[in-house]
């Protein structure tokens, strides 16, 4: 006992300075501070909307349909005279929202399904084989799915789209955890009598969490894309909510009269994607060398 | 002597190739390979199981009584009574399982409501639309991205490798349905270069065909590419690192048989791993593209079909879709078996 209490602190200690080094590591790495500045910025603009832009994003003024981007309509106005950079604005609250709750609950359940896999072995199969029945659709498919059998709310898109990231993510937990089972401390742990939650908690999990971090950040940038894809094809968020995808998917008829409506919005969709995408990248680069370049 | 030896890693009863493969024991090889693509098979068996019943489970996840949120809100009491009968929703819970699981195994998918046609039928009509535009996305892809992920290893920390990786990231973080509309306003609007809509089938020619499907397949590259283009970049260094390409070129050999031969080859496995993630990804993405471009795809009848709230044809095609994804991947699975000799087996 006192020898792997001994241990566990000899690991902490050296555990500190590496940590320190990582985080010190990751403000040097560029694309990391890209990525970092621009989402940060996405973010703060979602929550500061309403100080940013004072008007209502579904107010209508139908006198100034169709004006063009100018000092007084920074992204012009759609249809209905609503000013687009307001509705880009509102939109980055839903579509940040729901890339950002898919995100920490697919993580979640990934990481209590994968450990559950890899520690009860009976249940494996059985696990594996939901897993892979779920993971042979395309995720936007089966999040096309169940979004529309759960029907058109914004808290339908979120679970369609956790159901269909978390099969990936229990892969990852469990690969991981199954590796550092095998370990030699986490078996002394094992027979000196700690408990398997003491082990998960202590050993398996911490051991995951790099890998599980670099594929949530990419699961942030697939489920904001994959929410505006669906609110493009009108299974998603529905108007007058504001959505970056449902806000293109309203600008398209008129896209080549008032080609600033779908523009904008887009741009906004590429630039929180690519952020992430960069922030996964330095991430993958900085905590798990085997994950370069990620998917 | 090759420098994998060097070590005494690699006993002298067993042989090494050249490009640092094993040479295989064919016999034990066979076997091996029979029990492994038997058991991806037998695995597959649940897989398909779990799919079937997921899809009969997917109306019971409608809110509220789906008899009536197929017939509408507005349809008669007897109206409602006819979809439930017909839907077989009036049985208990497992009687309806058994008999969907029983139609099932008869290759009976069930009926639309709206197209008064089985859901087989209506599946298989529009599916040479989605294939061309999947096949010829993926025959863009597959050897563009390839290139370009090789190129980007190669050249390291070059600008070309900047480059490369950059455009890489633009494609798998712009939205294809963004990048499609603005396509069609240059390619098909401004340029007039290609139709903006509809769909030409192959019997009609083959240059209409092409310049039908042409843009859509390209837009639904982009992502891909930069995909695969990552993925390959990624397996290319790893292989460019390892010491039977330090011992070719040390033997002299050029540098295009170095990486042609032996880099490419064991990068195989991970383009034919990729190539089946891409496949599904293009199916699925032809979803969204077949809706830009108002191709009659399977895509598009799934969403009309969504919005027309004919659960039947939602479910049938899912349902259809799922088994072809098994299917991909189960070969993907068996190819890879075949090319890499050293993968081991859990």
């Amino acid at each position: 006992m006192t020898d792997v209490g001994l241990g566990s602190l000899a690991a902490a200690e050296i555990a500190a300075p590496r940590r320190h080094g990582t985080l010190r590591r990751l403000l040097r790495h560029r694309s990391f501070m890209i990525g970092f500045s621009i989402i940060l910025l996405l973010t703060l603009a979602a929550v500061l909307a309403p100080l940013i832009s004072p008007i209502d994003p579904s107010a209508m003024k139908v006198r100034l349909r169709f004006r063009p981007p100018s000092s007084a309509f920074w992204f012009g106005t759609d249809m209905f005279g609503r000013d687009v950079f307001t509705r880009v604005l509102y939109g980055a609250r839903i579509s940040l929202f729901v890339g950002f709750s898919v995100c920490v609950v697919s993580g979640l359940c990934s990481a209590i399904i994968g450990v559950i896999a890899a520690q009860f072995r009976r249940l494996d199969g059985a696990i594996m084989r939901l897993m892979d029945a779920l993971m042979s659709f395309p995720a936007i498919l089966l999040a096309l799915g169940i979004a529309a059998a759960l029907g058109p709310r914004v808290s339908s898109v979120v679970i369609a789209l956790t159901v269909a990231y978390i099969p990936a993510g229990v892969r990852i937990v469990r690969a991981a955890a199954l590796t550092v089972r095998e370990m030699d401390y986490v078996q002394a742990a094992q027979v000196s009598g700690a408990s398997s939650l003491r082990i998960v908690i202590r050993h398996i999990l911490p051991n995951c969490f790099s890998s599980l971090l670099v594929h949530l950040t990419f699961i942030f940038a697939y489920a904001m894309l994959a929410e505006a894809a669906l609110s493009f094809i009108g299974v998603g968020i529905q108007p007058p909510i504001a959505s970056w995808g449902n806000i293109i998917a309203e600008g398209r008829d008129y896209a080549t009269e008032a080609w600033w409506v779908m523009l904008f919005p887009g741009i906004a969709i590429s630039l929180a994607a690519l952020s992430l995408n960069l922030l996964g990248d330095a991430l993958g680069d900085m905590l798990d060398p085997r994950q370069k370049g990620g998917a | 002597m090759p420098a994998c030896c060097s070590f005494g890693t690699c006993g002298s009863n067993s042989a090494w190739r050249q490009d640092g493969w094993p040479v295989p024991d064919t016999r034990l090889q066979e076997v091996t390979l029979i029990r492994i693509v038997a058991k991806k098979l037998l695995q597959a068996v649940p897989v398909i199981l779990i799919i079937s019943i997921l899809a009969f489970l997917l109306l019971s996840l409608l809110p509220g009584d789906p008899a009536l949120i197929i017939a509408g809100e507005q349809a008669s009491p007897a109206a409602v009574e006819q979809v439930r009968r017909q839907l077989g929703l009036d049985r208990s819970f497992f009687e309806q399982l058994a008999v969907w699981l029983f139609n099932l195994a008869q290759g009976n998918f069930g009926s639309s409501l709206i197209l008064n046609q089985s859901v087989l039928s209506a599946v298989l009509e529009r599916l040479p639309v989605t294939l061309s535009l999947a096949g010829l996305s993926i025959s863009i892809t597959i050897p563009v991205g390839v290139l370009l992920g090789s190129v980007a290893a190669y050249f390291r920390r070059t600008w070309i490798d900047s480059l490369v990786m950059t455009v890489a990231l633009f494609g798998v973080s712009i939205p294809a349905f963004w990048i499609a509309i603005l396509g069609v306003i240059l390619f098909s609007v401004q340029l007039g270069w290609v139709p903006s809509s509809g769909f030409v089938p192959i019997s009609q020619g083959v240059g209409p065909w092409f310049s039908s499907i042409i843009l859509p397949a390209l837009i639904l590259s982009l992502f891909q590419i930069g995909f695969l283009a990552r993925m390959t970049r990624s397996a290319m260094l790893d292989v460019l690192s390892q010491d039977y390409i330090r011992t070719a070129r040390a033997k002299g050999l050029s540098e295009w048989r170095t990486i042609g031969k032996h880099g490419l080859r064991n990068a195989l496995i991970m383009i034919i791993t990729a190539t089946g993630i891409l496949l599904s990804a293009a199916i699925g993405g032809s979803v969204i593209i077949e809706q830009v471009f108002a191709l009659p795809g399977i895509g598009r009848m799934v969403v009309q079909a969504i919005l027309a709230r004919d659960y039947p044809l939602v479910q049938g095609t899912m349902l259809i879709l799922g088994f072809t994804f098994v299917m991909i991947n189960l070969t993907v699975d068996i190819l890879y078996t075949l090319a890499d000799p050293r993968v081991s087996h859990d």
